[in-house]
């Protein structure tokens, strides 16, 4: 059972060179864990829709900028965030967005194996992620669907490391009291 | 018991449909694109590179055969317009003073071998002939 998705070797080098097969298996390893990363940040199917595939016309066209292809999937999240950030503004909802919270303390490198959640608290697991501000959601999100190191998180959200990790920390705090509470 | 991931995918299941409609659109998108760009000029996307790579590799040659047109043009100035129909003269001349001196030549080695014996010698030595003749000496 795949439970993380791995570093696997993408077609990256056959789709700059316009190779329509590479595109189409490059675009379906990604389109879901996009979709749902950017559902749960913009919740609205419509919107994430047009977001996936501006995304991908966004990354046809600009592949060139790519200068390391092993970043390919933090670079194609990072063009859906600024699309996110792009509807959150649209929807007037700056102000979440100006949320900065302390660094974090150390400590806040757990895989996303760490959590592991019963099918009876998924319904609460939801509930919880959706309440959290979109700024720690996000970094929430890529940390479960891709594992991305917090260097690349930074990467995709533009924010600093300092501030991505306390994201973290924060949420996954959260997350780890909501399961204890249930448990218990 | 399942990882936040799995959650998260399995819940949005459901949407893979309208998702892969538009990765194929996009998809067909790219080869239309591509395709457009290919037919609309096959050769001027090759064709710039390629010329390009033809020039920067005979650079090298263009600037040496360029000083060399250069020296020359600029030697052919610096010659009078008095100076060639003489020097054509003085090539045609060239074998007949050739013929002269050599006649000349001649005449002095016979006259050192068999000196005239009806002349009476005089007291003084003979002067040199280059005093006598000094035009057919320079000869």
């Amino acid at each position: 059972m795949l439970v993380v998705a791995e570093r696997e070797q993408l077609p990256v080098q056959q789709a700059r060179a316009g190779d329509a097969e590479a595109w189409n298996a490059l675009l379906r390893r990604y389109q879901l864990p996009l979709y749902v990363y950017v559902i749960e940040l913009v919740h609205n199917e419509q919107a994430s829709l047009d977001i996936v595939q501006e995304t991908f016309v966004n990354a046809v066209r600009h592949l060139d900028s790519l200068r390391d292809d092993e970043k390919f999937g933090s670079w194609l999240f990072g063009i859906a965030h600024q699309k996110c950030i792009q509807q959150w503004r649209r929807q007037n909802r700056d102000a979440e967005l100006q949320e900065e919270l302390a660094d974090a303390p150390a400590g806040a490198n757990n895989t996303p194996l760490d959590l592991l959640i019963r099918e009876e608290q998924e319904g609460e697991f939801m509930k919880l992620l959706n309440q959290l501000p979109p700024p720690q959601r996000a970094v929430l999100l890529l940390h479960f669907m891709e594992d991305f190191s917090l260097e690349e998180i930074a990467h995709v959200t533009g924010t600093p490391l300092g501030t991505v990790k306390s994201r973290l920390y924060y949420a996954k705090r959260a997350l780890r009291k909501l399961l204890e509470e249930e448990s218990s | 018991m399942k990882t936040p991931r799995e959650i998260l995918l399995g819940r949005h299941q459901a949407v893979e449909p309208k998702l892969d409609k538009i990765r194929r659109e996009v998809v067909a998108d790219t080869e239309v694109g591509l395709d457009r760009r290919a037919s609309r000029n096959p050769i001027s996307s090759a064709a710039p590179a390629s010329l390009r790579e033809l020039i920067l590799s005979l650079r090298w040659h263009v600037a040496a055969m360029s000083a060399v047109w250069l020296v020359a043009a600029l030697l052919s100035i610096d010659r009078s317009p008095a100076a060639s129909p003489t020097t054509v003269s003085q090539v045609a001349q060239s074998p007949q003073r050739f013929l002269i001196a050599l006649q000349e030549n001649r005449r002095q080695l016979l006259e050192m071998i068999e000196p005239p014996v009806s002349q009476p010698r005089s007291a003084q030595s003979p002067r040199r002939r280059s005093e006598l003749q000094p035009s057919t000496a320079m000869a």
